[in-house]
């Protein structure tokens, strides 16, 4: 059993009169199985990055590092997220569905990484 | 324009036999352009006093479609039993599970509804959204 500690900040001295300046950390135990950070490269045809089949509940971390190619997200066969160049998200899946990713063009690389509770 | 940077890191000394850390930052930008986005809700926590199932937390009529919209939501508790499940459009197609403590940042396209259900009377989410208006 382990101990993840994921952390996310968000700043901005202009979005509102109020500086945003925020910051939120957690504690996960992690004792099943573990992707480490790895890339994929995808396309425009649906490629299944994580499947649900493989997981319980899990911790996931996405990561477009293309320069200018929006990489699309499914849960499953529901569109729920675009990811454009640089962009990240990390989420608790209930792994109900396959994570599906697809380009919206060429072959760019998706980042990924898989922490099973 | 308003410049809003997004940094994560994750971190553990025991998960591997390597420490592992992993970080990244960006910029959040309007859809397919680099000039930032200026709307947000501001940090909310709405109570939810009676066990809620599909009830709307994000209504996509609020925003446009295709758009670069953001959503960081908690569950500021502290039950490690009691739990909101996070879901995706008319069907409810389930994210994931926020137990006391867990968060979640995710792009969101202003599509689908986001929708949540609760495991327990007496819970309360944390919402903010960080959005685009074109």
């Amino acid at each position: 059993m382990a101990t993840l500690t994921p952390t996310l900040t968000l700043t901005s001295t202009d979005i509102t009169s109020d500086e945003l300046s925020f910051s939120v950390t957690d504690s996960l135990t992690v004792s099943k199985a573990v992707i480490p950070p790895s890339r994929a490269i995808t396309s425009t045809s649906d490629l299944t990055l994580i499947p649900a089949a493989t997981y319980t509940k899990a911790y996931v971390y996405l990561k477009n590092v293309d320069a200018s190619i929006v990489i699309n997200v499914d849960f499953g066969t529901q569109l729920s997220m675009a990811l454009a160049p640089g962009e990240f998200a990390f989420f608790p899946w209930d792994s109900s569905g396959n994570i599906v990713v697809a380009s919206a063009s060429a072959t760019p690389y998706i980042e990924y990484a898989v922490f099973e509770a | 324009m308003a410049t809003t940077t997004a940094a994560i890191s994750v971190a553990s000394s025991d998960l591997t036999g390597n420490a592992l850390s992993l970080s990244s930052t960006n910029t959040l930008y309007k859809a397919g352009t680099v000039i930032g986005l200026d709307q947000t809700t501001g940090l909310g926590s709405k109570y939810y006093a009676a066990a809620q199932s599909n009830a709307t937390l994000i209504s996509a009529a609020t925003y446009e479609d295709n758009t670069a919209n953001w959503v960081y939501l908690k569950n500021p508790g502290s039950s490690t039993e009691d739990y909101f499940t996070i879901e995706l459009g008319a069907s409810n197609i389930v994210i994931g599970r926020l137990y006391g403590g867990d968060w979640m940042w995710i792009p969101y396209e202003g599509e689908q509804d986001i929708d949540i259900s609760s495991s327990a009377i007496k819970m309360t989410l944390e919402t903010m959204v960080i959005y685009q208006v074109a």
